[in-house]
């Protein structure tokens, strides 16, 4: 390494001389050297923007610029904007424009340069001014919004009533969030892994010791060092399924490229890479499993020999007479097939941890990027061995998740086993690369189904087929949710018969995690295909829904496997959706415009159903709350969640307040602690508002009891007639007698200085809370190049009580861009060897704001069956997109005969489908039913 | 890695001559890129950001003055600057990466670069452009259909730099289209950029990422300064576009990669050129 070099400049307004090595970035100076941890670094190729600093008047990205580069020059970053950045600050808070706020500080930087350049900028100036922010959390919606606010207070769409803004903002805002990578406790080691560039192969040499040799280098770890000291790496709810075991580090064999082989350990993040390039690897290839389809009757080739079969599970429910013969001998008898593509949760912040062991008190303490820190929790106490009651874990701020992080990864725990066994503080952040090509993908799914229908277009039953590919093997209960598409499959429609046969299969590829709706596949393929069934029996697809859609009286309703629907609104939303879109005179305009210009547009409506809060699931069907009253009468909400953008901090606070009658500033929430916070499910599955939720509820409840007995003491009057009202525990019957909380935290504390008014709540979720939902958008595809153009995009939704709109808004507004982006652009690819070859977001394309559109919301509140009337409904807004956008596509391409049954629908594929259509025959009229 | 810091135009010449290893970085936009990734980190870095004279751009002398591009002229200058006389390199550049690449990034990097996909190549193809390379030994001004060797690789000799870019200002309408997996910050699976010469009754062409280098394509060009009537008034010749477009595809020689397929590229190619050639024409009639 070349010798250091002497930099000086300014940083936000002061001086700095230091001695840098001439590899450093700009970005790890501001964040190594200087503290400055605002600045974050998502992808290291200038695709994100999350390290966007201000560099002599101009924003640049921070780690494509080296910090000797920055001699003599001005550089600000988020933190030392304070007032500068003041009104956009405040719009983003206003407008929700942050929801985890790793790309925050970045947008801060960037929008006030634009605002500068632009004092008034179009919506169009303010898309194209932030093309180079991604945002994974929130669609980009209230981040235009807020830009737009800010140029021009007139124009905020202003607060709502059931709207606060959220109280994570602050700190997000001033740069002073907590993500794991701004952990680094004195002494920190760094991690890198070695992974395999082999799909499938032997191990033949594995050689360290040059890489042991390298200065700074403090250990080098293979799997004979950890594996024998490993516990049980799968998550709690695999433990005891009959697996081939998951070690740290592959042994003798490789099952997908990017498994870790060895982990070195350094001084710094350079070093360790450098050291893993000096390790020496032979792997003799196989020929890899990558077709799932192939996968289920290959013999020969295994991903695991001892298994004897690729399949890993199957699932059939019988196919009955009566639906036997519907499928048969129906008068309409119509086949589909949806296909999925590969797709990774990308979320802006990879994963990562800093473990750290002590090996005096025996004690081990993770930081984690995760939505779950009591299973983190268990996980890392089972893997290194370190009792449960000695292991603590901390996440204050996620960088987005989407599922990836909700199970402890293979790759934390192994880090997290080697700070045990070294007796060290250790730190390692995923790459971008690692991100993409060995944390976890999902969405791999194909779908065939058969739909019998009588003369009317009514659906008489369904069967479907479907494989799932699980990758190596299955991350976290996703093996368990593929049933679950099966379960649900018939959604929203009243289709007396069904039966499903699932399977899913091993391949030697990136394993199968969960994303946003594991169980998506069931509306995305449903959906998808009553729209291709629309088609073959010539009926509009809105028709077609119309006719089968449950209505308001036919609820509760049993679906052909027993699982009862209630409390949704699908008809309804289907309505409002076709109103808003005046979908008649869509119809028209898309005749008209095809006869008079030759243009396609298309249009597109999905109904989704979303099976939240599930109740059946162990450990994730409950949760816990501890309230606490402190002295000065101020209430402490201790949980176990551990939120990654959802604003639970902000919405459990509604809860409380409401509850208690106080004020929401009263009420704090502290998650993210496992030493602070009772046990409990963490943050997932759409379950946050509906079970931790009603477990505050039910904390309150128990919390209110025993105030309003301490009240009724104080106030000489029955406990019955004390009730909590803005603030204080009032008498009902005289509203001038009442006594404070912190009065009261001052009565339970004079039993002894540690004494505080405090009460647990738990809940158990019922074993399904379905929130409901109706997409639909209008799309123009160029029919010569292919690509595709959404003008129009709405959303009815019914998530019961909403506890905070613009929380639903935003969390609805980041599922449908994830969609967009499933359906048109995201794609994890491998080659004909099981190479990755989407190593970065440069090539793994995630929506940018050209790609996001203005979604029009409404709202239908229709309250659940639990404590607060709350659905969950973080999850559907992706599948929902995922859907609406394909359907719209393809009714699009229906009208010159060109059809496509999988997604992306890239340029290339429409294009293909246009070429295989051949003849630009207008759209078919609508044929008499006929038997097929 | 060393890291070199020349004060001046004639210490970075004498650095270069001295360490012909070294990479020169500009914005370093594309060379950051792949020392981050690790494909491959240079011995030494020759930082050309403190020459502030590479910054500033001129006229040159002579009866056909052209614009001097500065190596330091960022695409937000020039898109600022000196749009007006260079729309094509203009529209190009507005499509490079986000703001705050062209904030640092720059023309003479995407030369220096030689990807097949940089968006400056195909305009400063179809207008003509001359490379100014220079080293110790002397000034060469190399013209742009000469400067692409192959697949990132380009013209310049171990121990010149580039200094600047000759570029005619425009003569007539230019337009520049690309195609992508997404709308911004993205490389292109195809471009295309056509400049009109009203005067000469010339056109000039550039195809990007369809080719191991950017290149022209001479018969679509020769093509439309005979057929085109040049004089007419209203829209092109449906026909004519059309014809040209296919030229255009058949000037290309893509291949497959993980952003697009050489059969796509090759289809999309037409329809963009056509499409430009009818954008170009439609502007010279208001
Ligand atoms: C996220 C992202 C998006 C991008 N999008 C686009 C895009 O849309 N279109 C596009 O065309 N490009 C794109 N690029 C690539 C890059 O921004 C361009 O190629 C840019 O023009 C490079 O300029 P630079 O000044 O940053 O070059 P540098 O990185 O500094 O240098 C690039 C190359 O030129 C050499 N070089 C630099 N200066 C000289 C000189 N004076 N003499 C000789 N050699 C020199 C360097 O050694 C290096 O080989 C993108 C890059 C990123 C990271
Ligand atoms: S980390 Fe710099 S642009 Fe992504
Ligand atoms: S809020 Fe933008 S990435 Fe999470």
């Amino acid at each position: 390494m070349a010798e250091r070099m002497t930099v000086e400049m300014k940083v936000n307004g002061r001086p700095v001389r230091a001695e840098v090595s001439p590899r450093t970035s700009l970005a790890d100076f501001l964040r190594e050297e200087r503290r400055l941890t605002a600045t974050q670094l998502a992808c290291e190729e200038g695709v994100c923007g999350a390290c966007t600093v201000s560099m002599d008047g101009a924003t640049v990205l921070s780690c494509l610029v080296l910090a000797v580069q920055a001699e003599g020059a001005e550089v600000w970053t988020a933190e030392g904007l304070d007032g500068a950045a003041a009104p956009l600050a405040e719009a983003l808070h206003a407008e929700h424009g942050i929801q985890c706020g790793y790309c925050t500080p970045g947008i801060l930087m960037r929008g006030g340069e634009l605002l500068k350049e632009q004092p008034a900028p179009s919506e169009r100036d303010i898309r194209l001014g932030l093309c180079g922010n991604l945002c994974r959390c929130t669609g980009y919606a209230g981040i235009v919004e807020a830009v737009a606010a800010a140029a021009d207070p007139a124009a905020a769409p202003g607060e709502r009533g059931a709207a606060p803004a959220r109280r994570e903002d602050e700190r997000l805002l001033a740069g002073r969030g907590e993500f794991v990578n701004d952990v680094s406790p004195p002494g920190t080691l760094h991690v890198a892994f070695l992974r395999s560039t082999v799909a499938a192969g032997r191990i033949t040499r594995l050689e360290t010791g040059a890489a042991r040799a390298l200065e700074g280098v403090v250990a080098v770890f293979t799997a004979a060092d950890l594996n024998p000291r490993a516990g049980d790496m799968r998550p709690t709810p695999l433990l005891n399924a009959a697996e081939p075991p998951l070690l740290p580090l592959a042994a003798d064999r490789v099952r997908f490229a990017g498994e870790p082989l060895a982990l070195v350990v350094a001084g710094d993040r350079y070093l360790a890479a450098d050291a893993v390039d000096l390790i020496e690897v032979e792997i003799e290839p196989e020929p890899p499993v990558l077709d799932p389809g192939g996968a289920v009757e290959d013999t020969d080739r295994l991903v695991y020999a001892e298994t004897g079969s690729n399949l890993y599970q199957e699932l059939t429910s019988p196919i009955r007479p009566k639906l036997r013969r519907a499928l048969e001998d129906a008068p309409q008898v119509v086949r589909a097939t949806s296909r999925q593509q590969r797709q990774a949760n990308a979320p802006l912040e990879t994963r990562g941890v800093v473990a750290s062991y002590d090996p005096d008190t025996g004690e081990l303490v993770a930081s984690l990027s995760t939505q779950n820190p009591h299973e983190a929790k268990l996980a890392i106490s089972r893997v290194s061995g370190v009792p449960a009651e000695q292991v603590r874990v901390t996440a204050r701020d996620v960088g987005g998740s989407f599922g990836l992080k909700v199970w402890t990864g293979r790759d934390e725990l192994t880090v997290a086993l080697a700070a045990r066994v070294l007796g060290r503080t250790l730190k390692w952040i995923e790459t971008r690369q690692e991100n993409l090509t060995a944390s976890g993908h999902a969405r791999m799914d194909v779908g065939e189904a058969t739909f019998a229908l009588d003369e009317q277009g009514r659906i008489l039953g369904c069967h479907l087929d479907h494989l799932e590919d699980t990758g190596a093997y299955p991350l976290g209960v996703v093996g368990k949710a593929g049933p679950f598409v099966g379960m649900v499959f018939t959604g929203p429609y009243r289709i007396p018969l069904h039966a499903f046969r699932f399977r899913s299969v091993r391949t030697n590829t990136c394993p199968r995690g969960a994303y946003r709706g594991p169980w998506a596949f069931a509306t995305v393929a449903r959906e998808q295909m009553l729209d291709e069934v629309a088609r073959a029996v010539g009926m509009d697809p809105l028709e077609l829904r119309r006719r089968n859609v449950l209505g308001p009286d036919e609820l509760p309703y049993t679906m052909p496997t027993r699982l009862v629907l209630d409390h949704v609104t699908p008809a309804q939303t289907l309505e409002e959706v076709a109103a808003r879109l005046d979908y008649p005179e869509v119809r028209l305009r898309q005749r008209r415009l095809l006869a008079e210009e030759g243009r396609l547009i298309g249009v597109g409506i999905a109904i989704g159903l979303e099976p939240s809060s599930i109740g059946t699931m162990q450990p994730i069907d409950r949760d816990t709350a501890r309230l606490r009253v402190e002295l000065d009468g101020t209430i402490t909400a201790y949980l176990a969640t551990g939120a990654g953008g959802q604003g639970v901090e902000t919405t459990m606070a509604q809860v409380v307040a409401a509850e208690l009658d106080v004020d929401l500033d009263a009420v704090r929430v502290v998650q993210g602690d496992t030493d602070a916070t009772p046990y409990g499910r963490g943050t997932g599955a759409s379950g946050t508002a509906v079970i931790t939720g009603s477990a505050c509820r039910a904390a309150a409840a128990e919390l209110l009891t025993m105030a309003k007995e301490l009240a009724a003491e104080h106030l000489g009057v029955p406990a019955e007639r004390v009730e909590p009202r803005r603030g204080v525990l009032a008498d009902r019957q005289d509203p001038g007698a009442a006594v404070s909380w912190a009065e009261l935290a001052k009565t339970v504390s004079a039993h002894g200085p540690g004494e505080r008014l405090e009460a647990l709540g738990r809940y158990k979720a019922p074993p399904m809370t379905w929130s409901n939902a109706c997409h639909g958008c209008v799309v123009e595809v160029d029919r010569e190049l292919g690509t595709v153009r959404i003008e129009r995009y709405v959303v009815a939704e019914d998530c019961g009580r909403m506890i905070n709109a613009k929380v639903v808004e935003g969390q609805i507004a980041g599922g449908v861009l994830q969609g967009i982006g499933g359906a048109l652009l995201e794609e994890v690819r491998y080659d004909a060897q099981g190479r990755p070859l989407t190593r970065g977001l440069a090539e793994y394309a995630v929506p940018t704001t050209l790609e996001a559109p203005a979604i029009e919301f409404v709202h239908i509140e229709t309250p659940s069956p639990t404590p607060g009337g709350h659905k969950g409904m973080g999850q559907g807004g992706a599948a929902g997109a995922l859907a609406c956008v394909f359907n719209a596509v393809a009714d699009a391409l229906a009208q010159v005969g060109a059809r496509v049954d999988r997604t992306p629908l890239d340029p290339a594929r429409i294009l293909t489908a246009f070429a295989e259509a051949g003849s630009r025959s207008p759209r078919p009229a609508a044929r008499p039913p006929s038997p097929s | 890695m060393d890291f070199l810091r020349p004060a001046t135009w004639e210490d970075a010449l004498a650095m270069k001559a001295a360490r012909p290893d070294a990479t020169p970085i500009q914005g370093g936009t594309d060379v950051m890129v792949e020392i981050n990734l690790d494909k491959g980190r240079p011995t030494a870095l020759l930082d050309l950001n403190p020459v502030a004279e590479l910054s500033r751009w001129s006229w040159t002398a002579g009866p056909a003055p052209m614009l001097r591009v500065g190596a330091g002229v960022t695409y937000t200058r020039l898109i600022a600057e000196l749009g007006g006389w260079l729309p094509g390199l203009a529209q190009a550049s507005r499509t490079v990466g986000s703001p705050q690449i062209r904030n640092r990034g720059t023309l003479v990097g995407n030369l220096g670069a030689a990807s097949p996909a940089g968006d400056g190549h195909p305009p400063l193809l179809a207008s003509g452009a001359l490379v100014e390379a220079e080293s110790v030994r002397g000034t060469r001004l190399i013209p742009i259909g000469e400067f692409y060797m192959g697949v990132k690789r380009n013209a310049l000799e171990g121990d010149e730099l580039i200094r600047a870019v000759h570029v005619p200002p425009a003569a007539g309408p230019q337009c520049f289209a690309k195609v992508g997996t997404r709308n911004a910050m993205v490389i292109a699976v195809c471009s295309f950029a056509v400049a009109l010469d009203l005067r000469a009754r010339r056109a000039g062409t550039g195809i990007g990422s369809a080719a191991p280098t950017p290149r022209r394509a001479h018969a679509a060009e020769e093509f439309l300064a005979g057929e085109l009537d040049w004089d007419g008034a209203g829209p092109v010749d449906p026909a004519l576009a059309r014809r040209f477009g296919e030229l255009v595809a058949e000037a290309a020689a893509p291949i497959d990669d993980v952003r697009g397929r050489a059969d796509y590229r090759r289809h999309a190619l037409a329809v963009m050129a056509r499409r430009a050639l009818g954008w170009a024409w439609a502007e010279r009639e208001v």
